[in-house]
């Protein structure tokens, strides 16, 4: 992988190749987050030109990401991804676009691929935008507390209670389906 | 087999686990996105042929092994193409730019002097007088001009002559045992009006004069 601060440098320049690698390098990340909020291939789809088409602009201006691209990408795809969620009133539940099936985990894993399915599903279902997105920046991703604040444009103290809330759900609704599930 | 509930390590683990799951990227959509980001590119005035060029000459020279002269001179060829690629955008990039900017200081220019041009016609048009060639072709021949000689001659023929004759015939005679008013009242003898004749002192049209100051004797010598 491409050091992030030359390829910056390169593509403040609008060097083709330099952009063409920051093209490369995250547009299959960046589709996979989207994918994991939105759950519509289609629609993440569209998330990823439209980060890709605002890079170009912005850098075409003279502006874009001065030190952090990665982080720069990921705020653009968050805000686009905000945006989306908010024209549609009814998402497509991530377990109809995901393909699962026991091919992809070993056999021994059994008991963890029911757990996994039952996690896909409460994070669609019982958590809040708000909650699932940085669930996804931080456990998924592997953003910091302090670059998720940058992201979604929201305090260090709001994303860590925000964090915890999250954890503490998706852990009562998968306590709840272990009762009722032993 | 009873299922545990999981801890908050538990639910870390599994969501890491969840990330690799997500299916990735299906090649035709990267295809048909990367290809609309090249037109993207395109669009700015950046050369991304060249740029893919460089990209594949530095490829072939990573993948050249025969030798470490033959690895460095294709790195150095790729840098030089890199260096080229990068040379050429940004000559396409200026160029466009530079045209697109003549473009439109010209097209300002070129209306600014037609509207400039324009108004002073306007105005050149609506100074000059009107031409007197067709006011003269409707006026008629002087042939057909009618002689008209009506000289206006007013002679005051008469004089106003009045003559104002005054009589006055005494009402009374004076006398003794008449009954008539005393004649020491002449006719003529009417009172002066009470106009105040205006005083140095500053008093006004109507107010009751005040008498002059009446000086003792004493007084103006300061004592002595």
């Amino acid at each position: 992988m491409v050091d992030d601060a030359a390829l910056l440098n390169a593509a403040r320049e609008l060097d083709g190749a330099a952009l063409a690698t920051i093209f490369d390098q995250y547009a299959p990340l960046l589709y996979k987050y989207s994918l994991r909020l939105c759950g519509d291939p289609a629609e993440a789809d569209d998330v990823v030109g439209e980060v890709f088409a605002q890079l170009l602009n912005h850098l075409s201006h003279g502006n874009g990401p001065r030190d952090n691209l990665r982080s720069y990408l990921y705020q653009i795809a968050y805000h686009k991804v905000v945006d989306h969620s908010r024209q549609r009133k009814h998402s497509t539940a991530l377990d109809e676009t995901m393909p699962s099936g026991p091919a992809e985990m070993p056999s021994s894993q059994h008991e963890d691929r029911e757990l996994l399915d039952e996690l896909e599903i409460a994070i669609q279902r019982n958590l809040t935008e708000d909650q699932r997105n940085i669930l996804v920046l931080r456990y998924m991703e592997g953003f910091s507390l302090q670059e998720i604040a940058e992201i979604t444009g929201k305090g260090l103290n709001n994303v860590k209670v925000i964090l915890s809330r999250a954890v503490a759900r998706l852990r009562q609704v998968l306590s709840q389906q272990a009762r009722e599930n032993p | 087999m009873t299922r545990e509930p999981p801890d908050d390590n538990d639910i870390a683990r599994l969501l890491s686990d969840l990330k690799d799951k997500t299916p990735g990227y299906p090649p035709e959509l990267l295809a048909h996105r990367r290809a609309a980001y090249e037109q993207g590119m395109a669009g700015l005035g950046i050369g991304l042929v060249a740029a893919e060029a460089a990209k594949g000459g530095a490829a072939a020279g990573g993948t050249a092994t025969g030798g470490a002269a033959a690895g460095g001179a294709a790195a150095g060829g790729a840098a030089a193409g890199g260096a080229a690629a990068g040379g050429a955008a940004a000559v396409g990039a200026w160029s466009i730019e530079t045209i697109l900017k003549v473009l439109i200081v010209t097209a300002l220019v070129v209306e600014g002097v037609g509207g400039a041009v324009l108004y002073r016609q306007r105005l050149l048009h609506r100074n000059v007088p009107p031409p007197t060639s067709s006011l003269t072709a409707t006026l008629p021949s002087p042939t057909s001009t009618p002689s008209l000689s009506a000289t206006p001659s007013v002679t005051p023929s008469v004089t106003p002559s009045a003559t104002l004759t005054f009589a006055l015939t005494p009402l009374f005679t004076s006398g003794p045992g008449s009954g008539n008013p005393p004649t020491d009242i002449a006719p003529s003898n009417t009172p002066a009006p009470n106009i105040p004749t205006r005083t140095p002192r500053g008093h006004h049209f109507g107010q009751t004069p005040t008498p002059p100051p009446q000086r003792t004797p004493t007084e103006g010598t300061n004592g002595q």
